[in-house]
Formats: C-alpha cells, structure tokens, sequence
C-alpha cells in the first residue's frame, strides 16, 4: 500500500478509537444535560473516577484491566445517583447558573477528594496484551484499542436499544424533551433525572477504565475530559445524543488528522476552536436543524 | 455615632492595611497578605461583571495571563520598562475583552460561561505552543539581576515583598474605587437591570451589549494590572500558573464565596479562601480545593449572597434598610 495511503488510514483508525472514547463521553453529558438542563462540569470528573476505580480492581484483585470497565461502571453509577439526590435535585427549579456552579463544586470536590486519597502521582497499569496488535497490510490495530472501541459499540448499541425500545428509556427521552409534559404525562421526572445523570456518569466510568491501560491517571485529569465532552456536545447539539456521538467520531478523526498532517500542537486547538466557532456562530450545533438564536 | 463608626472603619482598615509591612517584618506573613491582597482584587475586578453583571465568567484567568506574559515578555525578555509593559498589558487584555465580549455576549448565562473557560484554555495552549514567543510549557523566568523598577527615580528592591505588598494594595483600591464608581453611578444601575432581566432593560433603553462590553473591558483591565504585577512577584510566569482553569475558578470563587455582586464580597471571600489555604497547608495538604468545592456548594445551595449575603440577613450593615444588589431571594 503506498505511504500516503496508509497513512492517512492509520490516521483515520486511530480517530476513531479515540473519537469513539469521546463520543461516549460526550453522549453521557447529552443525556445528563437533556433531562436535567445542567451544565455539568464534574462530568468528567467521573472519567477520572473510572479510572481510578479501574486501578484499584487491578491492583487489589489482579484483574485484568480490561475487565475492570463492570465495576468502575458500577462506581460511577452508584456515585452519580447520589450526587443527584444529594445535589442535583435541589437546585431543580432554579437558574441555569445554580446548576452549572454546584456541578463545578462537585467537580473540585471529586478531583480533590481523589488528589487527598491517592496524591498527585501519575498511575497507570500495563496490559500484558495491550499493545501487542494485528497488522493488516501496513497499518497497525492494537489489541487495546479494539477492545475498547468494541466494548463502545456494544455499550453505544446498548444505549439506543434502552432509549429506543423500553418503556423507561421513553420516559427519559420523553423528560429531555419537555420535562413539564412529560410530567404531565405520567413520568416520575426526578427519577429520570436521577438515572439520566447515573448513566450519564456510568458511561464516563466506562470509559475511563478502558482508557487506563493507555493513559497515565492523576487527579486532575477530569478536567481536560470535561472540555472535550464540552466542545463534542456543543458541536453536535446540546440534548442530542446521536448527534454527540457523531460530534465525538468527527473530533477524534479531525484531531488525528490535525496532529498528523498540521501539528500536534494544534491538536487540542482545534477542539477549542471549533467549539467557540459553534458556540459563536451555530450555537445549536452543527447536526440540529431547528434554530436557537 | 453610627455615621462616625461607619466613617472611622474604612480609614482605619485603610491605615493598618498601609502600615501592615512595616510593622509584619516576617517573610511568610507578608506573602499570606500579599496573596489577600491578590485575590481579593482579581475577585473584586471579576465582580464587575459577574457578579454585578451577571455574567458567568469561567475564564477571567485569560486577562490574568494576558497581563502576566505581555510584562514578561516585554519587561524579562525585551527590557521595556516596566511601567510601560504593565500599561501594554492591560491593553491587551481590554483588546481581547473586547473581542471576546462583542462575539460571547451574544450568549446568555451557562453558554457565556463556557465561551469564556474555551477562550481560556485556548490562550494557554497558545502560550504552550508558540514557543517563539512564550518560551512554552517551562515559562518565562521573571527575576534576575538585571530586571529592575524604577519608581521616582530609584530602583525598587525587588527582593523584598514589601514594594509588591504595596503595588496590590494600591491595584486593590482602585479595582475597589472602580467598582464602587460603577455600582453607584448609572452604569451600574443599567448593570444590574441587564443582570436581572435584560430583555426587560433593553425594552426600556439600555443599551445592553455596549454596557457590558465596557464593564468586561474595565473588569479585564484590572484584572490584567493585577496579572502583570503578578509576574515579577512570583518569578516565573507558565502557562498553567497564569492561564490555567484553576486560576479561573479560583478567581470566580473567592466572588462567589464571598458574595458576589456585593461590594465588600470578594474582599471577605478573599479573606476567608487565603486563610482556610494557609490553615490547611499545615494540616492536611492538597485539601484546600476540597474545601472551595464544599464552600461553593454550600453557597449555591444554601447562601447565594455569599458571606457577606448571609451576615447581611442578622446584620443591618449597611445603615438604610434597602434591599441590596442581589437575587438574596432567588
């Protein structure tokens, strides 16, 4: 296969692994913030969460770190309930700014709380298999990123299937879309709200321990995953959970390509860029059709 | 009685604040009050406009850092005076309120919020890439032999934190002259209609996106003096230590902890996170974040006038009983 080519493709393989790890980031955050209408910036904070979660299971039970994504995703579930009823519901009926600065609250207590418990040292555990990989003509597809990238598919299909087909995943669509009506309706809408953030957050714990075999994880690492969930849910359109998990494959294939073929500089540029652009320009996001401003 | 105490107090804090270091001889203490100092004029100047303004700023760290790197760049690397650097600094800080304010305020609330911590970030990851300019990620090295001010003639000792207490202090007062121009004269009046229902105020004439745009400007202006007096204090400006999100939040917080949209707010908010840090640095290290975030949460959800907002509900503080510039009641 000529040079160019295969790069390019590697290229385009690794943005998708990457671009998958945020689309379900991402798509966790659209779900929190359709049903609830916060803004909420601990979100990636439960990333961090997963994967410290993650690490204890393989540190403590010699597990393999791959199968670590049940209990972390169990973790982050528990933790995002609570932090519904404990927080969330109060500020239920007050301004949009109430919710974003208690979810920056939580946000500096988790990752404090994790820097108190575990130090500012970077962690990470080795997979004996990670990196060992397939070769297809030129290109390389290690075994770690496809595990990850399938287990996404599966939880992504899992997602929709829930949304879609059950009588609850309507009541928490049917919440996002008009909370009064769905109210109306008959739908217990705190305890959707409750589970959309309790996935919400589950979905980020998955993620996170999928990452940690490739990631070095210390406390403040919530924060450079909550601008990324950010900026792939502004682009898509916030609330809109399919568009989020477009958002999030169109970044991670933008952001490979812009390290590859720009700079890898520009990388984490691009994001920020795009995002103002949107947020400027757009503000409904690049994949909804009806206007908001 | 009343009025004299009310007059006697200002002028006294006043005074014990100018003679403080003369009378503080110990180094550490006089760092612990130089970082009162910092953070309660950075929280008075985001007041301006978040607090007053009501606009959510998460990325105020953009014009601490504006200020910070132009005085180091101009007066560590270039040899400008300094003087001249901290005056560059603030324009360029109030240049880039002013384009960020005519694109983000288009938004309202949480939306402004985010445009502002994306514009933040993306001026650090500039200031880490362009090393041309900014040396990148290891920062620009802001003491030395060789770097001098010059006030009335003399080079000031800068190895002594005594001409830096000074320089805050007198950046304090004039956030605080600003803000107290601002909140008792027309702008602020049209401030805090916008705040409360800005539809409502442009119906009536107020014109809305000018009023803002100048306040971001002013609030930046400020904030940038305080970020390029920063620089030679601290001896090295980085990326992070300037531009980064804590920066940001910690300003907002010590408004929003203290009160915002109340004069004496981010002072007190100041007070407070400066001491619970120093207090915990001792005890229980790295926790200090952790109590902000409990702080924060507790002001959210329990006292959103802040501390000043909640001793103002037993105290009547401020002598004429009439209900003060915030949502006290939601």
């Amino acid at each position: 296969m000529p040079e160019g080519v295969a790069t390019f493709l590697q290229t385009m393989i690794n943005g998708v692994s990457i671009g998958a790890v945020y689309a379900v980031i991402a798509m966790g955050l659209a779900l929190t913030f359709g049903v609830l209408k916060v803004i909420n910036f601990a979100h990636g904070e439960f990333v961090m969460i997963g994967m410290y979660s993650a690490f204890g299971i393989v540190i403590a039970f010699g597990a393999d770190p791959y199968v670590g994504f049940i209990p972390a995703m169990l973790i982050c579930l528990a933790l995002g309930a609570a932090s519904y009823w404990v927080l969330f519901r109060r500020i239920e009926k007050k301004p949009q700014e109430d919710g974003l600065l208690l979810s920056l609250g939580l946000a500096l207590v988790l990752s404090n709380f994790a820097l108190v418990l575990f130090s500012p040292d970077y962690r990470t555990v080795n997979s004996r298999y990670a990196s060992l990989g397939w070769q297809l003509c030129d290109l390389s597809l290690p075994v770690g990123r496809m595990i990850t990238l399938i287990t996404i598919i599966l939880v992504t299909i899992l997602l929709f299937l829930f949304l879609q087909h059950t009588h609850i995943g309507r009541s928490v669509r049917a919440a996002s879309q008009d909370r009064d009506g769905a109210a109306l309706a008959g739908v217990n809408v705190q305890w959707m709200s409750c589970l959309a953030l309790s996935i919400g957050s589950a979905l980020c714990g998955i993620a996170g321990a999928l990452l940690l075999p490739s990631l070095h994880v210390y406390p403040s690492i919530g924060s450079t995953f909550t601008i990324k969930a950010f900026v792939v849910v502004v682009l898509g359109g916030l609330g809109n959970i399919p568009g989020a998990l477009v958002a999030g494959l169109f970044l991670g294939m933008g952001e490979s390509l812009a390290a590859v073929y720009v700079s890898p500089d520009f990388k984490d540029a691009l994001g920020l860029i795009l995002f103002l652009f949107v947020l400027l320009v757009r503000p409904q996001g690049l994949m909804v059709r009806k206007r908001i401003a | 009685m009343k009025v004299t105490f009310r007059l006697i107090m200002p002028i006294a804090v006043v005074f014990l604040l100018v003679l403080m270091p003369l009378i503080v001889r110990s180094r550490q203490v006089q760092h612990v009050a130089i970082l009162f100092l910092i953070f309660a004029g950075l929280g008075t100047s985001w007041n301006l406009i978040g607090g007053y303004g009501g606009q959510l700023s998460l990325g105020h760290a953009a014009f601490f850092g504006a200020g910070a790197y132009t005085v180091s760049i101009l007066w560590a690397m270039k040899g400008v005076s300094f003087w001249l650097a901290l005056l560059c600094g603030m324009g360029v800080a109030t240049g880039i309120s002013i384009l960020v304010g005519a694109m983000a305020f288009r938004l309202r609330g949480p939306y402004f919020a985010l445009a502002t911590l994306a514009l933040a970030e993306l001026l650090r990851i500039v200031a880490e890439t362009w090393h041309s300019l900014t040396l990148g990620a290891e920062g620009i090295v802001t003491t030395g032999l060789r770097l001098r001010i010059q006030f009335l003639g003399a080079d000031l000792d800068l190895t002594s934190k005594v001409p830096f207490y000074y320089f805050f202090l007198v950046a304090l007062m004039v956030t605080f002259a600003a803000t107290m121009y601002v909140r008792h004269g027309k702008v602020g009046l049209q401030l805090l209609a916008i705040r409360d229902d800005e539809d409502a105020a442009c119906s009536v004439g107020v014109k809305a996106g000018r009023v803002k745009l100048s306040v971001l400007a002013l609030s930046a202006a400020l904030t940038s003096l305080i970020g390029g007096i920063y620089a030679p204090y601290i001896g090295f400006v980085a990326p992070t230590n300037t531009f980064g999100v804590d920066r940001s939040v910690e300003i907002a917080l010590v408004a929003l902890i203290g009160g915002a949209a109340k004069l004496l707010g981010p002072i007190i908010g100041s007070l407070f996170v400066v001491t619970i840090s120093e207090l915990l640095r001792a005890w229980l290290p790295f926790s200090h974040r952790l109590v902000y975030g409990i702080l924060l949460i507790i002001v959210v959800l329990k006292m959103r006038g802040g501390i000043v907002g909640f001793i103002e509900k037993f105290i009547d503080v401020r002598g004429v009983r009439y209900h003060d510039s915030t949502r006290s009641t939601g």
